[in-house]
């Protein structure tokens, strides 16, 4: 299989704190990669340079064997790479069918068209009955699940669900665990950020594990769980086993 | 009935002059029209994309400016003169538009203010344009063709009218498709907007020369209109502060919602202006900071929000 998105040497740096260093990895075409590391491991920087939301101080990005390195965010959802945001960022003030409308504006420039590929997303993603509710009045999963429908109504190849789990009580998790696997099984190529590692070991097909910036251990969650630097990385060097 | 409504509006806006024929109230309706043009046009940048600028005059003078230099200098007709100063105004919008909209919120409104001040001080120390000493526009015989009426002022109340038809239709015809969508989105989140694909910058920039280019319209209309035309007058901070308020008032990101705006706070102007005259210079400014607090704090969609809820209660009732 041939690598949807391949990330290569990304670095960057805030002043002196080297938030990632010389990551690297990369993403077959119709998997999911979980993307691991306790907080403040350089996650969601990474992410925002992957996007297109923060210039990378070095490295370069290739989307389904392009190279979109310093691409604008817009460029990139055009190309078919999007993402969804950690603290969940909806358009509060619209229409939870208005911000999926507007997603699918991206592929049907009808606005007609958009509305009506919009409500099948809504209805998908089981929001129809709340098509006509400001997102500001939805709950946190609802959000959540909104700024989902909207990534998807673009019609992307790959999408970075940045904590999509976090805030969700453990049924509405498991719904959610459920649709990522819906979306992977429709050949969609999945990178899920996730600080909790039971909900990414079952769902991942490739686990990569960051800390301090950096990729301390790649591969299949089973191998990855048991990594002596994982664990530590985790729980600390006490319940590391002695390798 | 609510159906009706716009239809209705559009009876009572064309028979206006024939029952109030009155110069004073021709005046007013001229005003509530020209206001309400400006206010449609500020709204597109201000009121749907949520770009609040406090510098509109910029445009409006350089319409003014625009259509009375070309009708001086090379007797151009005004209308053509209008179209050239529509044309300038848009691309200063675009020049203006590409250093400024980097900036966020506040202070985009801030280098707007500051923007409007540089070109008001540009013009008023510029002897090539007439300076501090204005320009009077050349007395024409009665014509369409001349953009002068001066037996009756009746006719500038339709050009009026027509302006306003014409930043309405632009408007309704924007909130439809899928720039309107891309403003709104803009203006509610930026990060989400560019993340589904929306380019902010390509948007913001033509909701701005649109923008722009319909206040020109206005400028040109006003110098038609008074005959004279000075920085002061159509450059001033305090008129892109009452185009601002106009639309504010009477609902942000609404189409119809400057109008109404336009309807409460001119006459109140002019109102005041009889009241007070001289002696109560800044009494009108008193009002619409009251007005800004009270609509701010009873309903912050402005009057046009007010009436949305309203219409829906009406409508359940029947």
């Amino acid at each position: 299989m041939t690598d949807m998105l391949a990330v290569e040497g990304i670095t960057k740096r805030f002043g002196g704190v080297l938030a990632n260093d010389t990551v690297s990895f990369s993403v077959a075409e119709g998997s999911i990669v979980g993307l691991l590391g306790p907080n403040g491991a350089g996650k969601t920087t990474l992410f925002n340079c992957i996007t297109g939301f923060l210039r990378a101080d070095a490295g370069r990005v290739h989307l389904a064997g392009a190279d979109v390195t310093r691409h604008s965010a817009s460029e990139l959802a055009k190309r078919g790479l999007v993402r969804t945001f950690q603290v969940v960022r909806v358009f509060p003030y619209l229409s939870a069918l208005d911000n999926v409308l507007i997603g699918a504006l991206l592929r049907a420039p009808v606005v007609g068209r958009a509305r009506s590929r919009a409500l099948e997303i809504l209805d998908e993603l089981g929001l129809a009955s709340r098509a006509a509710v400001l997102a500001r009045n939805l709950t946190t999963a609802e959000r959540k699940r909104l700024e989902l429908a909207r990534a998807l109504a673009t019609e992307p190849r790959v999408v970075l669900l940045d904590e999509v789990m976090s805030g969700l009580n453990p049924r509405e998790v498991a719904d959610a665990v459920a649709l990522v696997r819906r979306l992977r099984d429709r050949g969609l190529t999945i990178v899920l950020v996730e600080h909790v590692l039971e909900v990414v070991m079952p769902l991942a097909d490739r686990v990569v594990v960051l800390q301090q910036g950096r990729v301390i251990a790649e591969g299949v969650p089973a191998e990855v769980a048991r990594d002596p630097k994982v664990v530590e990385a985790y729980l600390g060097t006490r319940f590391a086993p002695s390798s | 009935m609510i159906r009706w409504l716009p239809l209705v509006a559009l009876a009572a806006a064309l028979a206006y002059p024939l029952v109030l024929g009155s110069p004073a109230a021709i005046n007013i309706g001229v005003l509530v029209l020209l206001y309400a043009t400006l206010g449609t046009a500020w709204n597109i940048l201000g009121g749907y994309a949520g770009q609040v600028s406090f510098g509109h005059a910029v445009f409006f003078g350089t319409g003014a400016y625009t259509s009375t230099l070309l009708l001086q200098h090379l007797g151009l007709t005004p209308w053509l003169g209008m179209l050239a100063g529509a044309a300038v105004a848009a691309a200063l919008a675009l020049v203006v538009g590409y250093p400024t909209f980097r900036l966020a919120g506040h202070y985009f409104a801030i280098a707007t203010i500051v923007v409007g001040e540089i070109a008001h001080t540009l013009v008023r120390s510029s002897d090539v344009v007439g300076g501090a000493r204005g320009l009077f526009l050349p007395i024409l015989p009665t014509a369409l063709i001349n953009y002068q009426f001066q037996e009756t002022r009746v006719p500038y109340y339709f050009v009026a009218l027509a302006l306003y038809a014409l930043a309405l239709a632009v408007t309704l015809l924007i909130e439809r498709r899928r720039i309107g969508y891309y403003l709104r989105a803009i203006r509610e989140d930026q990060a989400a907007a560019r993340s589904v694909g929306v380019s902010v910058p390509r948007y913001k920039l033509a909701a701005g020369a649109v923008s722009a280019a319909l206040t020109a319209l206005c400028g040109t209309f006003y110098a038609q209109y008074v005959l004279f035309i000075d920085a002061d007058s159509v450059f001033p901070l305090s008129l892109s502060i009452l185009v601002a308020l106009v639309a504010i008032l009477g609902g942000a990101g609404r189409a119809y919602g400057p109008f109404l705006g336009a309807c409460i706070l001119v006459p109140l102007s002019e109102l005041t202006r009889i009241q007070f005259g001289g002696t109560g210079r800044g009494a009108d400014l008193v009002i619409y900071g009251a007005l800004i607090v009270l609509v701010s704090v009873a309903q912050p969609g402005g009057l046009a929000a007010a009436g949305d809820g309203l219409t829906r209660r009406l409508a359940r009732a029947s």
